[in-house]
């Protein structure tokens, strides 16, 4: 390709760009932006409500396959779920709320049926190792429990980590004689994080302190709130806090307890830096590997040659 | 006869220069700033829209596509301290991107190969782009230092506010970074922002790295209860052990750096001993489209590596 032709390509470029400029500035295209966002906007509403409609039908539909289909579930598993869903933010988006047990069921029940139903027909139809395929549908309920957990653990470990900054704004109110009324502290906590320009570090402690908050206001008793935000996160530094907290706030003089639990923690933000540490060395040698994959291109290329030279001489 | 032609072609057109050369500057001159005007509005204003859009789309959500670019440049000015200047992301990409397709035509005329300098495009770009985040990320580095002196200095003389705190320590301050702690106190005493809106500047200034204190300090600003300077104590213990930490994998990461630079060293030095010695592999590499855009990948991942490794030895504490 020579100059001269790039050079057509820029200039054909240019005049296509002033033809639709001249027109676009003459109204002769483009000129009804008003009305079209007015008809994207209705159209856009019109598909909310169908989908909203299917939705609602969707779920109507799971929940009566729960409770006419299959085992009946206990109410501890049912417990379980219902923390689960809660915990991994399970929403039904068009309806602006939290999935239920029931209907997670329904998808299960639902799912686990059709797995059978697909596991049963390839056995009997084409057979061997494809009959393994749809197996893994039948054991939903406990694939998601399996999952879960590690997705639970893993929110666990970051909320050890990172609870020491969101005590040690509790710490001075729970050390004084009057600890009651921890609201305004978690209140600041996150009105501070909310004003952050860099809000991405501690997610996992707003949300706790968002929860934490709702609680509190819901039930205007601390004890009760912490009670409840203890069915919910699992973490064993929360759990901890949360006993010495609940003793302190029923008017028990724990103070030596809250100092070690202080400690504890700053042990934990020490070893969460050390842990950071290893993992940037441990990537860092795996990133210099790459050159191998520069070293292994060469070596192919030479060969190549070689082979090409001999090649040429036989 | 021809000669003569163009001998009183060229005399004629001095004569018409030397006659209307008043009046030919007064034209150029005029033309020439009416393009300046018409490029600057137009591009100003869309720059000014970008700007905007960014800046809206990163305050919605910073986790989209948008808000990663804008962050990630964001990053790079805050580091280089070109805020001070004024200049914002759009500017700041758009003035690498008139760097890149410079040095593309560059490469398109040297070489009259367009696919050649489509990939040089991106080359350049991301060498460029790298180059600015490497110089950000060594000023990082050292900013990080003077932020968690200055977090020690304010956190043991908190007890009689955060501004009287800065107030007197501002002068101990690293002379990098005072300008912001003085900007910070300038805000509050003489253009009535309140103390959150300031500390957000401060924080917004700082950068990442004091994000922590900045939180707690607008805590303990709205609730200064007996005791509560105590959630400033664990910051002084943490920045020590930081200290430590980061002396011990810097060590470290200067040995993974040589280790990396002599093994690329050594296998540029292999296809140099290619280039040079063997007829068919010079044509392979040099002359050959292909040969070209290969040789430009590896530039492109020995400076991705590079890249990585400058960008873990400098952020594995945030």
């Amino acid at each position: 390709m020579t100059i001269r032709t790039i050079m057509m390509v820029v200039m054909t470029l240019i005049l296509i760009y002033v033809v639709w400029d001249t027109a676009k500035y003459l109204g002769l295209i483009g000129n009804k932006t008003a009305s079209k966002k007015a008809v994207r906007d209705i159209r856009k509403e019109q598909s909310v409500i169908k989908n909203r409609a299917r939705v609602i039908k969707t779920v109507v539909f799971l929940t009566w396959v729960d409770e006419n289909y299959g085992f009946k579930v206990n109410t501890y598993t049912r417990e379980d779920l219902s923390t689960r869903i809660k915990r991994l933010n399970i929403k039904v988006k068009s309806l602006n709320r939290h999935a239920k047990v029931t209907e997670l069921l329904g998808v299960f029940k639902t799912l686990s049926f059709l797995g059978f139903l697909a596991t049963s027909l390839i056995f009997f139809t084409v057979g061997g190792l494809f009959t393994l395929a749809p197996i893994p549908f039948i054991f939903t309920r406990q694939l998601f429990v399996w999952l879960s957990d590690y997705t639970l653990y893993a929110e666990d470990i970051e909320m050890e980590q990172e609870f020491g900054e969101f005590y040690f704004t509790l710490h001075s109110k729970l050390m004084s004689d009057s600890p009651n009324r921890l609201a305004p502290f978690i209140k600041d906590f996150i009105d501070a994080h909310n004003s952050m320009y860099h809000k991405r570090d501690n997610a996992i402690m707003y949300r706790f302190a968002i929860d934490f908050i709702t609680l509190l206001e819901l039930y205007q008793d601390d004890t009760l709130a912490l009670k409840e935000l203890r069915k919910k996160y699992t973490s064993v530094t929360f759990i901890n806090f949360s006993n010495i907290a609940i003793q302190r706030l029923q008017g028990i003089d724990n103070r030596d307890k809250l100092l070690s639990y202080a400690i504890e923690l700053q042990r934990k933000t020490n070893e969460k830096i050390e842990v950071k540490a290893s993992k940037a060395i441990f990537k860092g040698t795996i990133a210099i590997y790459a050159i191998f994959f520069l070293v292994i291109k060469y070596v192919i290329f030479a060969i190549y040659l070689k082979a090409e030279v001999m090649l040429s001489f036989t | 006869m021809f000669t003569i032609v163009k001998i009183i072609g060229v005399a004629l057109a001095f004569a018409v220069i030397v006659l209307y050369n008043r009046k030919l500057v007064k034209f150029v001159a005029k033309s020439g700033t009416g393009v300046e005007n018409l490029i600057g509005r137009t591009l100003g204003r869309q720059l000014k829209r970008l700007d905007d859009y960014l800046e809206r789309q990163t305050t919605l959500a910073n986790n989209n596509v948008y808000g990663k670019i804008s962050s990630y440049y964001n990053y790079i000015l805050v580091n280089l301290e070109l805020k001070k200047d004024r200049i914002t992301v759009p500017t700041f990409i758009v003035f690498i991107c008139i760097l890149t397709t410079g040095l593309t035509i560059g490469v398109l005329v040297f070489t009259a190969n367009i696919l050649l300098s489509l990939a040089s495009f991106f080359l350049f770009f991301y060498l460029i782009t790298v180059t600015f985040n490497f110089l950000a990320l060594l000023r990082y580095e050292k900013r990080e230092g003077m932020i968690m002196d200055v977090e020690d200095l304010l956190s043991m003389g908190i007890g009689r506010g955060v501004k009287n705190a800065i107030t007197v320590y501002t002068p101990s301050i690293h002379p990098l970074i005072r300008p912001y702690f003085e900007d910070f106190l300038d805000d509050i005493n003489h253009h009535g922002k309140t103390f959150n809106a300031s500390m957000d500047t401060l924080n917004h200034n700082l950068g990442d790295g004091f994000s922590h204190f900045s939180r707690l300090a607008k805590q303990y600003e709205a609730k200064a209860e007996k005791g509560s300077e105590n959630m400033f104590s664990p910051i002084i213990e943490t920045n020590q052990r930081k200290r430590d930490v980061r002396q011990r994998v810097n060590k470290r990461f200067s040995e993974l750096k040589t280790n990396f630079m002599l093994a690329a060293a050594c296998v540029f030095g292999f296809v140099f001993f290619l280039v040079y010695t063997d007829e068919r592999g010079r044509e392979l590499i040099l002359h050959n489209t292909w040969g070209n855009i290969s040789l430009l990948t590896d530039v492109m991942l020995i400076a991705f590596v590079q890249g990585v490794i400058t960008t873990l030895k400098a952020k594995f504490l945030q």
